[in-house]
């Protein structure tokens, strides 16, 4: 999905509160579990936080009332709590991903090492995330999910013309931590 | 030679996310400029890095199917409205029917003093306190370290020797566990390795 039709596309159309709420919710869910999974790394997880996140927006008679920048506002609540779920289960995600890699080979017969080595490496990238900021943290998975700079300012709150400056400061920030936990394994 | 440019304003011109107009001015711009150049060479190169490393979290595939959409709560105006209605039916509800209040009746003070009961002596029986003898601190175990390995058949391991290696060609340190019979048995990458593999 291109980052511009996350501009709310269908939701001129809808009319009651409860219709406009479904046209968000059908837009955008299947792409914020996409997001927060590649953060979490558990597909369930990421499913709990995305409807949590669309079900606290229920609750904002604020939001619903202004129909704008509800989507921008249920990112930035869903990841939030997914950086949030990533710094506190760092040593449970470590055992359940290596669970995942024995389920995976036993799956595939064979490539046992390819889906260690891939396992790893996603581990140390959510390692890195989970010690940052979650704000950098959180900046980087939305730019690496393709959201538009106009998107992920609406998201994190920031203005449009800072997320250039904090996207540089939050990329050295990573590489930075990477290195120094990794050497050179690029 | 045209202004220079700003780190965010390079990395955003870098995703092509400045206006069409600054996009050319910047363009124009790293032509005549080689710091500029040289800052945006190197935020292009990081970038094209940290690609590489955040695809490393995979995407998983869209749902089959969409759970079902929340509902907007009751809690807006209608929930004040019914709570404005109950607030005030109990207000009517206690001005048709006050709570009746019976008269209590007091009991009189007596009039004759009563005399203070005699105070006790402030001498008191020293108490002796005994400490309880202490007890050794027991030794603080050391606690064992695990490592986690993937097996790589399903044959139980009861023996076998840990041999440090190194894989895509020395760069990743791993443990592997080697069975009597020689072959491989388990597998485990070595986060901490510090070392130089042989």
């Amino acid at each position: 999905m291109p980052p511009e039709e996350l501009a709310l596309s269908p939701l001129g159309r809808a009319s009651s509160t409860g219709e406009w709420l479904e046209a968000v919710f059908r837009e955008h869910y299947p792409r914020l579990v996409a997001v927060v999974t590649r953060l979490t790394g558990n597909r369930a997880q990421a499913e709990e936080i995305a409807a949590e996140a669309f079900s606290r927006l229920a609750g904002r008679s604020t939001l619903l009332a202004g129909r704008t920048d509800a989507a921008a506002w249920v990112y930035r609540v869903a990841t939030n709590a997914a950086v949030d779920t990533l710094r506190a289960n760092s040593r449970r995600r470590k055992l359940e991903d290596q669970a995942s890699t024995e389920r995976a080979r036993r799956d595939s017969g064979g490539s046992a090492l390819d889906d260690l080595i891939r396992t790893e490496r996603a581990a140390r990238v959510r390692g890195v995330l989970a010690s940052m900021k979650p704000r950098e943290a959180q900046l980087l998975l939305l730019r690496s999910s393709d959201l538009a700079y106009r998107e992920i300012a609406r998201a994190l709150g920031v203005q449009a013309g800072s997320v250039g400056t904090l996207l540089a400061r939050a990329e050295r920030e990573f590489e930075r931590r990477y290195r120094t936990r990794y050497g050179d394994d690029v | 030679m045209t202004e220079c440019w700003s780190e965010g304003e390079l990395r955003a011109y870098h995703d092509g996310e400045l206006p069409v107009r600054e996009m050319s001015r910047v363009r124009e711009h790293l032509l005549e400029c080689a710091p500029c150049a040289g800052l945006y060479a190197e935020l292009s190169e990081r970038s094209a890095r940290l690609a590489v490393w955040l695809l490393r979290l995979p995407e998983p595939p869209a749902p089959s199917r969409l759970p079902d959409a929340p509902r907007p709560s009751r809690g807006g105006w209608r929930g004040a409205a019914t709570a404005v209605a109950v607030a005030a039916s109990l207000g009517v509800a206690l001005i048709l029917f006050p709570k009746r209040t019976e008269p209590v009746w007091v009991a009189p003070r007596p009039q004759t003093r009563v005399p203070a009961a005699p105070k006790p002596p402030l001498v008191a029986k020293p108490a002796i306190i005994r400490r309880a003898p202490r007890k050794p601190s027991a030794p603080v175990k050391p606690r064992p370290r695990i490592d986690y390995y993937v097996k790589l058949d399903d044959e139980p391991i009861e023996t076998g020797l840990v041999v440090r290696v190194g894989l895509n060609g020395g760069e990743v340190p791993a443990d592997v566990i080697v069975g009597p019979d020689g072959r491989a048995r388990a597998i485990r990458l070595v986060n901490d390795f510090s070392g130089e593999l042989k």
